[in-house]
């Protein structure tokens, strides 16, 4: 079951480390703390895992859920370092290269938003359609979409101020 | 949704460099369930040493009463009275501890929303809250008062009725001093976290309403 699990895993990484990015944007520590936390959390709920879903859907419902509720700041120990050697070292793209300023600003931005509206982002950014997000949120269609409208407009609101 | 879709377009491109570059193997992933796991264990022993400081000074006082005082009837009644009020209580208490701890998110989480699983959370949360607080309730005054009577059963000649103010005022000030621990502990265990979820599920419903809920620790 274990290698079965981290094929999966290692072919939705991308997943976990989205999730990570669009919580904690530029702190790096609590990004860790909660790539750590989902992996745990995918992993005892695999076995719950029926396949009638996507897995990377499956793995968004366990990532998104422990960023809004089960994720709490962790103390960091001295001891970390071990464990999280080169593994954890989650590219961060705020001071990158790649990263455009205008990306950067588009992710601050974001940051501001509440846990559940974060969640709905990521789903849209991942291309899940209006539906899509409604069902794995448990909110209603209109909802979503109204949401995104007010979404949109902090954003560009927040980019105007920055500018 | 223009600020969107810029957003979307960086993204997918950040989403490919992530993939292109990073694994788990199954060394490091053990590493990490192992660390995961101490942790969560950790907070739950955390937890239940602060309990059980409150618990090992009351079976202490309980065992030194009763090994002290074999002959003294009314003082082996009050122990008697105390670990049957106090032991169902502990147990029950534990037994829906490890129920709640143990129905976390893993066993639900696949067939519901997530809205619907921060409602379930909520539910097992002010459950055990409800509990505890009715225990609460009951134990605090039945210990203080007890543990009165064995004070003053043991140390004063004549026992608690001799000494019935002075009584009144320890009784008052261990049910004052344990209720302001209790308050805090439940502060911070339960009412806090259950209002951040109250939250959260307010803002699940009123998508035209800001709420404020933006830090997640």
């Amino acid at each position: 079951m274990e290698d079965e699990f981290l094929l999966f895993l290692n072919e939705n990484l991308g997943v976990i480390h989205r999730i990570c990015r669009i919580y904690f944007p530029d702190r790096p520590e609590e990004r860790e703390d909660l790539y750590q936390e989902i992996l745990y959390q995918a992993w005892k709920s695999y076995p719950g895992f029926r396949g009638d879903a996507k897995f990377s859907t499956w793995l968004y419902k366990i990532g998104l859920n422990t960023a809004i509720v089960h994720f709490r700041k962790i103390k960091r120990r001295p001891d970390r370092s071990d464990v999280t050697d080169g593994l954890l070292e989650i590219p961060d793209s705020s001071g990158s290269a790649n990263g455009s300023d205008h990306a950067e600003t588009l992710m601050q931005a974001v940051k501001t938003l509440s846990p559940v509206d974060k969640a709905i982002v990521s789903l849209y950014l991942e291309d899940y359609s209006y539906e899509e997000i409604a069902q794995t949120m448990g909110i209603s269609r209109s909802n979503v979409s109204v949401r995104l409208v007010r979404i949109k407009n902090q954003i560009a609101q927040k980019i105007k101020n920055e500018l | 949704m223009e600020p969107l879709n810029d957003l979307k377009n960086s993204w997918n491109q950040e989403d490919f460099e992530m993939n292109g570059t990073r694994s788990v193997n199954k060394s490091s992933f053990r590493d990490i369930i192992l660390s995961v796991a101490n942790r969560e264990r950790n907070k739950v022993i955390q937890y239940f040493w602060a309990a059980f400081a409150y618990q090992i000074i009351l079976y202490s006082l309980f065992c030194f009463a009763f090994f002290r005082n074999i002959g003294n009837q009314a003082i082996l009644l009050a122990v008697l009275a105390g670990l049957c009020a106090n032991i169902p209580f502990t147990w029950a208490l534990l037994k829906r501890f490890k129920i709640m701890y143990r129905q976390s998110l893993s066993k639900s989480i696949s067939g519901y929303s997530i809205k619907a699983n921060i409602e379930l959370y909520y539910t097992r949360l002010s459950a055990f809250f409800r509990f505890k607080k009715f225990a609460d309730g009951i134990l605090l005054p039945v210990n203080a008062l007890i543990a009165v009577f064995i004070l003053f059963g043991i140390y004063t000649v004549g026992g608690l009725f001799q000494h019935l103010i002075s009584g009144s005022i320890l009784f008052a000030g261990i049910w004052l001093a344990c209720g302001i621990a209790v308050w805090l502990e439940n502060k911070n265990n339960f009412r806090k976290p259950l209002r951040k979820i109250a939250l959260l599920l307010q803002e699940f419903e009123q998508p035209e309403h800001q709420v404020d809920v933006a830090v997640v620790d």
